[in-house]
């Protein structure tokens, strides 16, 4: 019996397996796994379920080498933390520092080597092999016409010792270092000392009074730790913080006196207070007994009457008198100047004529003061003291210094179009996309590191920075690769491995007998002579220690000469005028890690390098708004910026930050010319302080 | 049987914005510790995430007479008519009853953003792209705080990893109550000046609930009357007169037109 | 006549019921062998005579480590003790090259879920077997399933399809973690237990 099926029985079928289904659990069972599946989106990364340990290591973004405890999942850090009762650090990691680990994994992180295909803008960046660019650069040191140089930004490692008789062996050979602006006033101080070689350090523990010119002792400076834990506790130390800078910065804001001033006016008002304290006052002690020449200094202050240079500096002649009074009053007192890290240090002149306070007031070899410390340092050619257009290969070991190096600084020393330069850094910045090679060494964490004395420090010190992430392959060592090089031009040099020679460094340290060590793990300072072997003492710093020598006791009475020769004369006020500043460890766009987006871009907290700040009035006077899109002229050229209103700055000037971009990777025409730092004039001195500029309107 | 605790806390923050000097180490911190991700391309202030965003107010004087502090912002933790927990149609946001904390559960969130519009703090932050970390820093996520998805809101919430942690290393030693040392935020750990004290707000002893009732103490937009647990504290009466109007003349100009 | 509708309906239904209670869960459910056939009984019964904790430890914060790793195995394995050839894979393929072994876990969570074993085993007195059951006596593992929409262990929702937990160790689920705090009358908000 055939019949065929109607429609009427598939709606018989269907509403059969229909009432089926809800017996089932398929319905509710699918509605339950795709309510999670809607939860777990491919994209969102799975964490790792791996065993939490801690190791402790010391942090090498900047010379501070604050000491860091390393929170691990699976053995790769995921948080660091500072190291409690650290006797420098203090328990504290700056912002970058916190992040310090994401930099080996950067999305500008390069594990070959590169080479540009040429020195202009639009020259394009190749991947090359290690072999052919050690053969190239070897080549060009055997046939250079003028000096090879090594410039290390990072002085006093074991590495240095390498780079220092590397250059040594090469009959063209200097090994230079650019000084960090933190000690500028300190160097200066140094050349004004008959004797040579000595080391000096700032002892801010114990002293009553800072007075800084310009420098972000607050913000970034030193040891960032303990500049905050001294700030903290000044009410009850009695310690008064004295900020003399031209713009509001966070420094002035938080000083217990901002003194406010005309821009490029420091050495005046720094002879402005030495002429009170020995003309007026007469102050007399015996630290300037050291002084030659004394009164024909004396003499010249003359010339810094503070009435007579009230105009050029704005500064009402009875602040100075207070301030010197105060100076004068004070047990103790520390002036410094200089060390924006973006706007770099005053120059000699003025960096001298601060400096000289310190001898006036009897501060230097003192506690509480300025002290000398063992001079430990690895002996280098100051860069600014190498003749222009003399170098013909330059090797920059661009560890970072936290600090801005304008390229035009670099530049003004090579041979025009006929160097070669090679950057040892695994990162694309504003200094490697004008070189020929970038080489990519290891990064931070991923070799064991020798952390030496931080410039400015009172007492030395040391530390060793453990290894916390695997080294990638194609990286190479900044040491390793000067023995390959040595090795093609057939030299007879050796180099021991980075555990070796800090092995030997230890092993000095140790046969001194002095100082202490203090332990990370338990927060505990023992005597060095405690520590049974060298061996142990090598193996407690790898594990986290920090090794702090003992105060030197002399007392510095040694020659020197104080010379007042700046010339005032008042700034022009119908002209713009353009300062660079910046924030340590954020003054290039690669080596900051890219959550600090959080502070660049996704708040502002940080201004970042395409906004300029200017005073309402100024801004107003330019006959443009805020947040506009302006071009910015300088002799070097002219870039677009954005203009944001700020009471904090002065009136004609346009303070510019030396940073990162707003967002996202920099691209090859920023680095190369457009930035704030190119934007400024290098002066013969070296100093990129004060360039006059023009600000426009974007449309006309 | 009940061996856990029913003690009731109220957790709380007191910030001192004279020590503040907008280092930006607390952001830091807490974007690892939460697992926030770098910004994408376009984000912003506003379209960004930044649990901790630290704001400069200024009191508006001329140069040089001017003055400003840094003013870290994130959830207050509402004790009173929680403004985002009232508004949540999914209730994806609630107090928790034992400490206070107002939780946010990101998988019951259905992206309306009801509640960024509440919040009198512009405190909560909405995913507008999948989060992008490179290969290498997915690694090195923080394992105790699971990450978010595109179409999410997210906010502070002080840290409830860290007194997951800390319950459940006190419950390892037999304690039903944590060690109070074992339970800090990651902004409060980090700041190195110092300047945040967390704490339970409802024990008398901790240094938090003494600094609560300073005089110089004060909270955002008090008037509303949904008693944050976030304090301020600050010597300079201008911030403190500030602080009862708007949070920041140019956020609120630019949300509102 | 009337018996063929019936018989369409009922076809209908029982196909339904068919495809409902076997064919989904065999479509839904991807399986994957484990990397070794642990035997847990060899170690926790008379031969190995060892408790649960001795290998599931808590580390120095009280955080549970779930499965060990391979170090912990290499402690008595690092050579053969025995002749099995599931040993002689362990030794030689993950103890003598340290490679952790990628064993599927049976009860994994989400990472939005914070479980403290602490707080439920040292405080709350609960036993490994109330929630695993009777895991740490079987002899062989169970072929792990996954679910292909969710990504989820089949354990979470439980062996029976349906849901119906016969015993209570069957099912992981975010319900049964709120009926037992209920039933102690805990009073959380949703944080407590995710993260």
């Amino acid at each position: 019996m055939q019949k065929s099926l109607t429609r009427r029985d598939l709606l018989k079928f269907a509403g059969g397996s229909a009432l089926g289904l809800l017996f089932t659990p398929l319905p509710w069972k699918l509605l339950d796994d795709s309510a999670i599946w809607t939860q777990n989106w491919a994209l969102t990364p799975k964490l790792s379920h791996g065993p939490i340990t801690t190791k402790f290591s010391s942090c090498t973004l900047c010379p501070a080498g604050c000491a860091v405890k390393a929170h691990c999942v699976d053995g790769l850090p995921f948080r660091l933390t500072g190291v409690h009762h650290h006797p420098m650090s203090n328990g504290a990691v700056c912002a970058r520092g916190l992040a310090g680990h994401h930099l080996a994994y950067h999305p500008l992180r390069m594990t070959i080597p590169h080479k540009f295909s040429g020195r202009s803008a639009e020259s394009r960046l190749i991947p090359y092999t290690l072999n052919n660019s050690i053969k190239e650069i070897s080549a060009a040191i055997d046939s250079a016409q003028g000096s090879v140089v090594i410039l290390d930004q990072s002085p006093n490692r074991t590495s240095s010792i390498i780079f220092k008789q590397f250059t040594e062996k090469l009959q063209n050979g200097i090994y230079a270092t650019l000084s960090s602006d933190e000690e500028s006033t300190l160097l200066a101080l140094q050349e004004m000392f008959d004797e040579k070689n000595i080391s000096l350090g700032y002892d801010f523990e114990k002293t009553e009074m800072i007075v800084s010119f310009g420098a972000p002792l607050l913000d970034g400076f030193g040891t960032p730790g303990l500049m905050t834990k001294l700030y903290n506790e000044r009410k009850t130390s009695r310690k008064k913080f004295i900020q003399i800078e031209s713009c509001q910065s966070r420094t002035a804001l938080q000083a217990d006196q901002w003194i406010p001033i005309k821009p490029g006016v420091e050495g005046i008002i720094a002879l402005n207070i030495a002429f009170v304290l020995l003309n007026e006052i007469k102050l007399h002690n015996q630290n300037s007994n050291g002084a030659k020449d004394i009164s024909e200094y004396k003499k010249n202050l003359k010339n810094f009457i503070p009435e007579r240079t009230e105009h050029a500096t704005g500064i009402q002649p009875g602040v100075i008198r207070k301030l010197a009074l105060d100076l004068a009053s004070a047990r103790s007192s520390i002036i410094l100047g200089g060390a924006d890290p973006g706007g770099g240090s005053f120059g000699k002149e003025t960096e001298k004529a601060i400096a000289g306070l310190n001898l006036i007031l009897g501060n230097v070899g003192k506690s509480g003061a300025i002290t000398e410390r063992k001079n430990e340092n690895v002996q280098a050619e100051p860069w600014p003291k190498i003749p222009d257009h003399s170098i013909s290969v330059l090797i920059m070991d661009s560890y970072e210094t936290g600090y801005a190096v304008p390229w035009q600084l670099i530049e003004q020393k090579l041979i025009p179009d006929n160097n070669i330069v090679v950057t040892l850094l695994p990162y694309l910045n504003e200094i490697s996309a004008h070189t020929d090679y970038i080489i990519p060494t290891t990064t931070y964490y991923e070799s064991v590191r020798d952390i030496p004395t931080p410039a400015g420090s009172p007492v030395n010190t040391f530390a060793i920075s453990q290894p916390l992430l695997p080294k990638p392959d194609g990286t190479i060592e900044e040491t390793e690769f000067i023995s390959q090089v040595a090795s093609v031009l057939h030299m007879d040099f050796t180099i021991a491995s980075a555990e070796e020679r800090i092995k030997e460094k230890v092993n000095s340290i140790y046969s001194t007998k002095r100082g202490k060590l203090f332990s990370f793990s338990d927060g505990q300072s023992k005597p060095l002579i405690d520590i049974s072997t060298a061996n142990d003492f090598y193996s407690q710093l790898l594990d986290g220690a920090t090794w702090i020598d003992e105060k030197a006791s002399k007392n510095l009475v040694k020659k020197f000469s104080l010379k007042a020769d700046i010339i005032a004369q008042p700034s022009s006020q119908d002209r713009l005028l353009l300062i660079p500043f910046g924030w340590r460890g954020a003054v290039s766009s690669s080596s900051l890690s890219p959550i600090m987006s959080k502070l660049f871009q996704e708040s502002e907290l940080r201004e970042n390098a395409n906004t300029v700040l200017m005073n309402p009035q100024t801004i107003a006077d330019a006959k443009l708004n805020e947040t506009q899109n302006a071009i910015l002229e300088t002799k070097s050229g002219s870039m677009p910026v954005k203009i944001k209103s700020s009471n904090t700055v002065p009136l004609n000037v346009i303070y510019i930050p030396v940073g990162p971009l707003p967002n996202g990777s920099p691209s090859k025409a920023y680095l190369n010319n457009l930035n704030a730092l190119s934007m400024c004039e290098v002066k013969s001195d070296g100093t990129w302080r004060i360039t006059n500029a023009a600000i426009r309107n974007q449309t006309v | 049987m009940n061996s856990l605790s029913e003690k009731k806390s109220r957790y709380g923050m007191v910030i001192d914005l004279d020590k503040c000097n907008g280092c930006g180490a607390c952001s830091i911190a807490c974007t690892i510790e939460n697992n926030v991700p770098p910004a994408e391309l376009k984000a912003n202030k506003r379209s960004g995430i930044t649990w901790i965003q630290i704001h400069t107010v200024s009191n508006n004087e001329q140069y040089p007479n001017g003055d400003a502090v840094f003013i870290p912002m994130f959830c207050q933790q509402c004790e009173n008519e929680t403004p985002c927990m009232t508004v949540c149609p999914q209730n994806a946001v609630d107090i928790d009853p034992s400490t206070g904390i107002v939780g946010q559960i990101p998988q019951r969130c259905l992206g309306c953003r009801y509640c960024m519009t509440a919040c009198p703090y512009h405190a909560r932050y909405f995913n507008w792209w999948d989060p992008q970390w490179t290969e290498g820093m997915m690694k090195q996520l923080n394992p105790e705080v699971a990450p978010r998805m595109r179409g999410v809101v997210e906010k502070c919430n002080f840290c409830h990893a860290r007194l997951h942690a800390a319950r459940t290393k006190a419950a390892a030693n037999g304690e039903s109550e944590i060690n109070p040392e074992d339970y800090i935020p990651a902004c409060g750990e980090s700041c190195p000046s110092k300047a945040i004290t967390f704490g339970d707000l409802s024990d008398e002893n901790s240094e938090a609930a003494k600094l609560s009732k300073e005089k110089n103490t004060f909270r955002f937009l008090s008037r509303l009357g949904t008693e944050p647990k976030v304090y301020f504290h600050s010597e300079r009466t201008w911030i403190k007169d500030m602080a009862e109007k708007a949070l920041t003349r140019t956020r609120m100009e630019e949300h509102h037109g | 006549m009337k018996y063929t509708s019936a018989l369409l309906f009922g076809s209908g239904f029982l196909i339904s019921l068919i495809v409902g209670w076997f064919l989904f869960p065999a479509a839904l459910y991807r399986s994957e062998p484990q990397p070794i056939q642990f035997n847990h009984k060899i170690h926790t019964g008379e031969k190995g005579g060892m408790a649960c904790t001795e290998c599931h430890t808590t580390d120095d914060a009280g955080k549970f480590q779930g499965i060990p790793r391979i170090a912990k195995c290499a402690e008595c394995h690092a050579a053969p003790l025995g002749e099995s050839d599931v040993e002689k894979i362990l030794v030689e393929q993950y103890t003598t090259p340290n490679q952790e072994i990628p064993w599927h876990v049976y009860s994994r969570q989400p990472d939005n879920a914070y479980f403290p074993h602490a707080s439920h085993t040292t405080l709350g007195k609960m036993k490994c077997v109330e929630c695993h059951g009777d895991h740490g006596n079987s002899e062989s593992l169970e072929v792990y399933q996954v679910n292909r929409i969710s990504g989820y262990s089949r354990d979470i929702w439980g062996k029976n399809i349906s849901g119906i937990q016969s015993q209570p160790w069957e099912g992981m689920k975010m319900d049964r973690c709120v009926r037992c705090h209920a039933e102690r009358s805990r009073k959380d908000g949703c944080i407590a237990c995710h993260k």
